[in-house]
């Protein structure tokens, strides 16, 4: 990040405070966090406030900072007052689009799960960025108490006033403006009178119905916006420093004196707001009572000024204001989770279609009605899991034919050139029930390998995620049980680089498997996870374990039991091929299985 | 007011979440289309000045548009209404690819019009360029202005389609009704 140019305050305290910030990057981030921290003390009710925020930061952090550390940087700087704000005028309009939709995505759809995961997702995100994990505890752990810069920095601040909006109060249209700056750059104007009317009619909805309770006041860090309510129109001061004791009189009084002059423009107010010029004189007259230097807007012309700052202070309250309301808990989770599923619904049309129904209970979707096969079954169910804030997923969708095993059959009828006559005929003998998502084969087989090789061939004809073989055949011996034990001994899952979960390819592999391991009878089956020998011990032996553990689940869930599933991890201590070429280390990521421990 | 006269008119976009309301202001106001999603809090402000247009008068009138990005509507999520007062027009935006935005549109605009009667509303069928339209919601957008009996257009905030004459048409009729 560029460092200040301009020396715009001679002010002793303010010139040492810069340097403190600017000193280094480093050293600035942790004053950007005083000052944060210092922010959460000025509001009233903290522990409430902190919690809001939250997640804000989270995901603010998530989000930006891993992509850009300055950036962020840039957009947290109007938060924190005047010496880095100096720095980030340089960078002007982009923080305001950079600060608000960072923000803007967070409220209304992650905060009940931001609020739940916070700690956990923060962390492991921010593992990367050192620095912004910094920051992230002493949110956590720095209530308030008002830092040492910040002290020096209020000492440093007589009473301002900045600039003063007349605003129309319906539309939000500015009527006229005066600024006690002169050279600065801004945001236009209008748009602040629009942003500040839109907060006016959200507050007003939102914590007062009647007139008169209207907020007068926005306090933001060194900031303070005050506002004037007229019948028609209002004004908008910005201010900082102490009060002076007559200023609020003041004020009052030019608002009676402009609605004197323009309550009848204003009753039929049009859009034309040249003839509200003449309010600047009346309102240079009250800033002249409280500053030396000031010209209003026409006389600067098109030049612009330093708006833009408070454009973002601006979105920022807006958003605080929203992330209040919204945050009032039971809502926001079924709501955001419904959102979320309408996003689904929008983003991959046709899964959650027609006759698909959901309900929202609390954290739990409760799925029913119909769909054409089990695959979409069950990707809705791991999508609405995957994807949204639900916590639980209870799944009573019907499949559609799910009794017809006819077309199964049909399936194979007409597609069976490639099978043997022999084989053909003992599949067309057996019986298939369909119940649930699973598929049960019975009747009788020949050998041991022929019911193998069946189940095989109805995996490949059918969408059903799981099938159980329950043929039976009819000599079964010693030898077949060491035949398939000897190929449960060979099959070797393999992963991609740095994955712990197989590709589909591989993932069939595992079907095959447990196909297998129910006609044999034992009592352990050792799964382990290997790796290459690119990186360290330690992350190797972890993604080796991650694999063996991630084949334990599939087997369960496919209906092993856990008891007798025991993983082992071997690291890259058992390589099957060189190390030293792509396809030699491809071989070696893998998860093999063993009757026996090994040792 | 004279014969080349400045005047600010507040119009809103209002319609179901997600629908492309910021996106056609985006495209509108800077020629720019951005895929990702960013839902709007809240109301931002932006602003575009129109090139003069001739009133019935027969004065030209500059225009300034302060338009009003409405966050979008969506189920259990209030709707504050504040936020139309003393607009001069409005596009009530839909996405003719989710029919319920479609259906959500009646509501929308009778809400809209309870706060500001005399306000002029152009109806908006955004994401044109999703070409495939299997189950007729373009005919249903058509039906539904028919009903209402408002101006209709398609637009894409993507391609850019049609963008800059929504604007213009409805900086007509607010010109010509003065
Ligand atoms: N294909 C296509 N996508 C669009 C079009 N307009 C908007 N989008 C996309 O639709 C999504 C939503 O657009 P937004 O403009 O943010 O929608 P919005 O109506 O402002 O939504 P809210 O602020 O939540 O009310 C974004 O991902 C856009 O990129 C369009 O014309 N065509
Ligand atoms: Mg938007």
């Amino acid at each position: 990040m560029e460092s200040l140019k301009k020396n715009t305050n001679t002010l002793d305290s303010f010139e040492k405070l810069k340097k403190i910030l600017l000193t280094e990057d480093q050293q600035k981030i942790t004053e950007i966090e005083k000052k944060l921290d210092n922010l959460r003390g000025q509001l009233k009710d903290k522990e409430y406030f902190i919690e809001t925020l939250d997640p804000i930061f989270a995901t603010m952090l998530e989000n930006k900072i891993i992509e850009s550390k300055d950036e962020m940087a840039e957009a947290l700087a109007p938060v924190m007052g005047e010496a880095i704000k100096k720095q980030v005028e340089e960078s002007k309009e982009d923080i305001i689009d950079a600060l608000y939709p960072v923000i803007g995505s967070t409220i209304r759809k992650s905060i009940a799960e931001a609020m739940k995961n916070l700690v956990k997702t923060v962390n492991e995100k921010l593992d990367k960025t050192f620095s912004f994990v910094m920051l992230h505890r002493k949110i956590k752990s720095k209530v308030s108490g008002v830092s040492e810069a910040e002290i020096l920095l209020k000492e440093s601040m007589p009473f301002q006033i900045h600039e003063v909006f007349y605003i129309h109060k319906e539309t939000g249209i500015l009527l006229s403006h005066v600024t006690s700056k002169i050279d600065q750059q801004t945001v236009d104007q209008d748009l602040i009178s629009g942003m500040l009317t839109a907060i006016h009619n959200f507050a007003g909805k939102i914590f007062g119905e009647t007139e008169n309770q209207d907020i007068h006041k926005i306090q933001y860090d060194n900031y303070q916006i005050q506002i004037e309510m007229g019948r028609y129109a209002y004004l908008a001061v910005v201010i900082s420093g102490v009060k002076t004791a007559v200023f609020e009189d003041k004020l009052n009084q030019l608002e009676q004196k402009l609605h004197q002059i323009f309550y009848k423009l204003l009753r039929e107010f049009d859009g034309d707001v040249a003839e509200y010029k003449r309010a600047n004189v009346n309102i240079s007259k009250f800033l002249k009572t409280f500053t030396s230097v000031l010209k209003d807007s026409s006389e600067i012309g098109t030049e612009k000024r330093a708006g833009w700052l408070f454009l973002s202070f601006l979105i920022l309250i807006f958003i605080i204001l929203y992330g209040i309301f919204f945050y009032l808990p039971q809502r926001s989770m079924e709501s955001t989770i419904e959102s979320e599923i309408e996003k689904i619904k929008h983003e991959i049309p046709g899964l959650i279609s027609g006759k698909v129904q959901y309900e929202i209970d609390g954290s739990e979707v409760q799925l029913s009605g119909e769909t054409e096969n089990w695959i979409k079954k069950r990707n809705i169910e791991k999508i609405i899991l995957n994807r949204t804030s639900a916590q639980k997923v209870s799944n009573t969708i019907q499949v559609q034919n799910e009794n017809e095993s006819s077309t199964l059959i049909e399936k194979i009828k007409s597609s069976t050139a490639e099978i043997d006559k022999s084989l053909q005929n003992t599949l067309l003998n057996l019986n298939y029930i369909f119940q649930n998502d699973r598929l049960f084969i019975e009747g009788k087989v020949n050998s041991l390998e022929e019911k193998v090789q069946i189940g095989n061939i109805i995996a490949n004809f059918s969408e059903v995620p799981i099938i159980i073989n329950n043929c039976i055949v009819d000599e079964q011996t010693f030898n077949d049980a060491q035949y398939l034990i000897n190929r449960i001994e060979e099959i070797a899952i393999h992963f991609e680089a740095g994955k712990s979960n197989p590709n589909k390819d591989e993932l069939k592999k595992i079907a095959k498997l447990y196909n297998w391991l129910n006609e044999i009878p034992f009592f352990t089956l050792y799964i382990y996870g290997h790796s290459d020998q690119l990186g360290g011990d330690s992350i190797n032996n972890r993604i080796s374990q991650n694999r063996a553990d991630n084949i334990r689940n599939h087997l369960i869930d496919l209906g092993l039991e856990p008891e007798k599933l025991i993983t082992g991890q071997m690291g890259f201590s058992m390589p099957v091929a060189s190390n030293e070429t792509k396809e030699g280390r491809a071989l070696n990521r893998r998860v093999t299985f063993s009757f026996h421990p090994y040792r | 007011m004279n014969s080349n006269s400045v005047l600010k008119k507040k119009i809103c976009l209002i319609g179901s979440y997600g629908v492309g309301k910021t996106s056609l202001i985006k495209r509108y106001v800077y020629d720019q289309f951005d895929d990702k999603y960013l839902s709007t809090i809240g109301v931002k402000v932006t602003k575009k000045i129109l090139p003069p247009i001739e009133s019935n008068q027969k004065k030209l009138i500059q225009l300034e548009l302060l338009i009003w990005d409405i966050e979008g509507y969506e189920k259990n999520i209030p709707v504050i209404e504040e936020y139309y007062m003393g607009s001069t027009g409005a596009f009530a935006v839909a996405d003719i690819s989710r029919t319920e935005t479609i259906d959500h549109l009646a509501d929308i605009v009778k809400g809209y019009l309870k706060v500001v009667p005399d306000s002029k509303i152009v109806l908006v069928g955004n994401k044109i360029d999703l070409k495939s339209d299997k189950s007729g919601l373009k005919e249903k957008f058509v039906q539904f202005a028919n009903q209402l009996n408002l101006k209709s257009f398609f637009t894409s905030a993507k391609t850019g389609e049609n963008v800059e004459s929504v604007f213009t048409y409805l900086g007509e009729i607010i010109i010509k009704s003065i």
